[in-house]
């Protein structure tokens, strides 16, 4: 918002001394909020630097207690599985849910849904691992009894991103231009036709947004791992049963913050370093990604 | 029948670009506008019998309804998951909580007592914990993240208001666990070696409230960590809705002579209150919800606090840390998942509340946010 700087004179003291120091305090309350969260990452590199390497990326964690040398790879790979469990269940399941808000808006049924859907947006993490628990995990009871197995974590890390996804998909579809949709309906094309072939396409980008916003928001999640999954010092043979939990970088860091040990909590920054930056890397692209698409709608 | 129709598209050919915009729903089972334009033509050409007209529309509509028909079906079944995720959530909290909310009834609320070996439940030491962590992170986070969120808006140079505000956009992604790695590594002993002590020897010898042992660990740094973690989010929200306020109201603020501070504090701020509830709403939902980095700093002892100093307990961590035990007695995990429950039916109303008060300022955009981590 474009403002001409005021002439000041004439004002009382009072006035122009209050202008000055209410401004001010925004500034100092905005360097006040960044400032931690900067020395987050400060501290992380400042404690954890003496493991950073690319080995410590590369290299499996060995020594007693384990993780005391080596690096972190088992968490990568594991990190990795669990995104990809939960996005093979959560990125069809949240586009067509997506696509149903998106085509039906008018109705009840489809009121419902969203309030649905945007309420398990704000359901705690703790309970999705407790939902997961009970569903995937344990071996008494009703229940798939997969064990803390890394396919119950990642499908329970799927569960929490199919709210994130329908809701991302349904924005980007309604960001399509009405004309368009109204152009191809008047054109005689079926509305399975005008989905497919124009407001899919327009779309993709956004709901390609959506699904990384999912990834980013799982990601880091560490409470529902506690519930399905645990932890895995090695990389498993098979993702159910008994021996199926997998590694991962936010449980890693949890284990090893939690240890009565100096070297271990080197680790563990050094790996909260890793998780904030492939974070924000991610976040970054998914920044970028929804910039350029919005400039390629400008011009279109 | 086929009179009318002509009528009707010449009255909308003659309103020309005058015609308010078409806002019906896209699923809105149109006639095919082909056929009317066809149904047109032969109107104009010859009069046609009643039947022709008929035919022709059934043939087309009959083609096209089946598929539009299966269509419309094959995606409400996606909607359908999307109530099936609810129905499971809600389900499996209240089913495995079942006897416990039998046994215990309403007093479970406030009975302080947690003995699974008597199998005496009670979720007043939790709730207790949870608020305090809560209240003292809002009570961190209010007022930085409003006032960031006017500087973001209003006060920060043109040339640096992108950059910082993404940089306050991103921050908001960094994980939970990470925030708890950093409590322990940096703010436990800070709290430990300077803070606390201070409290303790200026504050606490009047009031008891802040004085204790100087231990680190305990509700002040979980809810200062917490509120650190909030910031960003009660900040971004409530500049998406700083930056809503018309400009009207800001000239007018201006001509009538105030100055920019003014303006900013006793004209935009009053403006925009409903959106500063909304996302401050929207922090107490992420702050109640949090677990690891509360699990790693509160102390994780069954006590209700009476100082600022003393270590606690929240729903949450209680449940990360010790559901895995519990499971063996039915009763103790019931106890345990009622106390989900809680915390759930609490999520959901704070997070409707807030939802409901933002969309209607901001017209239906509103980017998600999970709760804890």
């Amino acid at each position: 918002m474009a403002e001409a700087r005021l002439p000041e004179k004439g004002l009382s003291y009072y006035r122009q001394i209050r202008n000055i120091v209410l401004g001010s305090i925004t500034g100092l309350a905005f360097l006040v909020a960044v400032t931690p969260l900067l020395a987050i990452i400060y501290v992380a590199y400042d404690r954890g630097k003496e493991a950073l390497s690319l080995s410590f990326v590369t290299t499996m964690p060995s020594g007693f207690p384990v993780g005391i040398e080596g690096g972190i790879l088992n968490g990568i790979a594991g990190s990795l599985i669990l995104i990809v469990l939960a996005s093979l269940l959560s990125v069809p399941v949240g586009v067509w849910a997506g696509l149903y808000l998106w085509d039906q808006s008018h109705t009840r049924l489809a009121g419902v849904t969203r309030l649905l859907s945007d309420l398990l947006l704000g359901v705690p993490s703790v309970i999705w691992g407790v939902v997961g628990f009970y569903v995937f995990s344990t071996n008494t009871g009703w229940g798939l009894h997969w064990g803390f197995s890394g396919l119950a974590a990642g499908l329970t890390l799927g569960f929490i991103m199919i709210p994130i996804v329908t809701r991302v998909t349904e924005q980007a579809l309604r960001d399509v231009p009405r004309s368009y949709i109204e152009g191809a309906l008047a054109l005689g094309a079926t509305r399975f036709q005008v989905m497919r072939d124009l407001a899919i396409p327009a779309a993709i980008t956004g709901i390609g947004t959506g699904i990384l916003l999912g990834v980013l928001n799982v990601l880091g999640q560490t409470a529902p791992l506690v519930f399905t999954n645990y932890y895995n010092t090695g990389i498993p043979h098979s993702l159910v049963g008994s021996n199926g939990s997998v590694g991962d970088l936010a449980m890693q860091i949890f284990i090893y913050i939690h240890e009565p040990s100096k070297a271990l909590h080197v680790k563990a920054m050094a790996a909260a370093l890793v998780l904030t930056v492939i974070v924000l890397l991610l976040d970054m692209g998914i920044r970028l990604l929804s910039w350029g698409s919005r400039k390629y709608a400008r011009k279109g | 029948m086929a009179a009318p129709e002509h009528e009707q598209g010449d009255s909308l050919l003659s309103q020309g670009d005058h015609r308010p915009p078409v806002v019906a729903p896209l699923s809105f089972l149109a006639p095919d506008p082909d056929e009317t334009l066809e149904e047109q033509a032969l109107a104009r050409s010859a009069p046609p019998t009643e039947t022709t007209l008929k035919n022709l529309r059934r043939a087309s509509h009959s083609q096209i309804l089946r598929s539009e028909r299966l269509f419309h079906l094959t995606l409400r079944l996606g909607g359908l998951f999307i109530l099936l995720l609810f129905a499971i959530v809600l389900g499996v909290s209240v089913v495995e909580a079942w006897p416990s909310i039998e046994k215990f009834g309403w007093s479970f609320l406030w009975t302080s007592t947690w003995n699974p070996h008597r199998h005496i439940f009670g979720a007043w030491t939790y709730l207790v914990g949870t608020f305090w962590v809560t209240g003292i992170a809002l009570i961190f986070a209010i007022p930085i993240a409003i006032l960031s969120a006017l500087f973001l808006s209003d006060y920060a140079p043109k040339w640096l208001v992108g950059g910082v505000s993404t940089l306050m956009e991103m921050l908001a992604g960094i994980p939970s666990i990470v925030f708890g790695a950093f409590g322990i590594i940096f703010v436990v002993p800070l709290m430990r070696d300077h803070v606390e002590p201070f409290l303790a020897n200026t504050l606490g010898r009047h009031f008891d409230f802040f004085s204790g042992d100087a231990m680190g660990y305990g509700i002040l740094s979980a809810g200062l960590v917490v509120g650190i973690m909030v910031i960003p989010l009660v900040a971004t929200v409530t500049r998406d809705s700083l930056v809503m306020v018309p400009r009207e109201t800001v000239e007018a603020a201006y001509a009538l002579g105030s100055t920019k501070a003014e303006m900013v504090y006793f004209v935009k701020l009053p403006a925009v209150v409903p959106g500063i509830i909304g996302s401050v709403i929207l922090g107490f939902g992420r702050a109640l919800g949090e677990t690891m980095a509360v699990l790693l700093l509160i102390g994780n002892q069954a006590s209700v606090p009476t100082s600022i100093q003393d270590v606690g307990y929240t729903i949450s961590s209680l449940l990360a840390n010790t559901f895995t035990y519990a499971v063996i007695d039915p009763l103790f995990s019931a106890a345990e998942i009622e106390l989900g429950l809680i915390l759930l039916v609490i999520s959901l109303v704070v997070n409707t509340l807030g939802r409901e008060l933002l969309l209607k300022l901001m017209g239906g955009r509103l980017a998600g946010s999970v709760g804890g981590g």
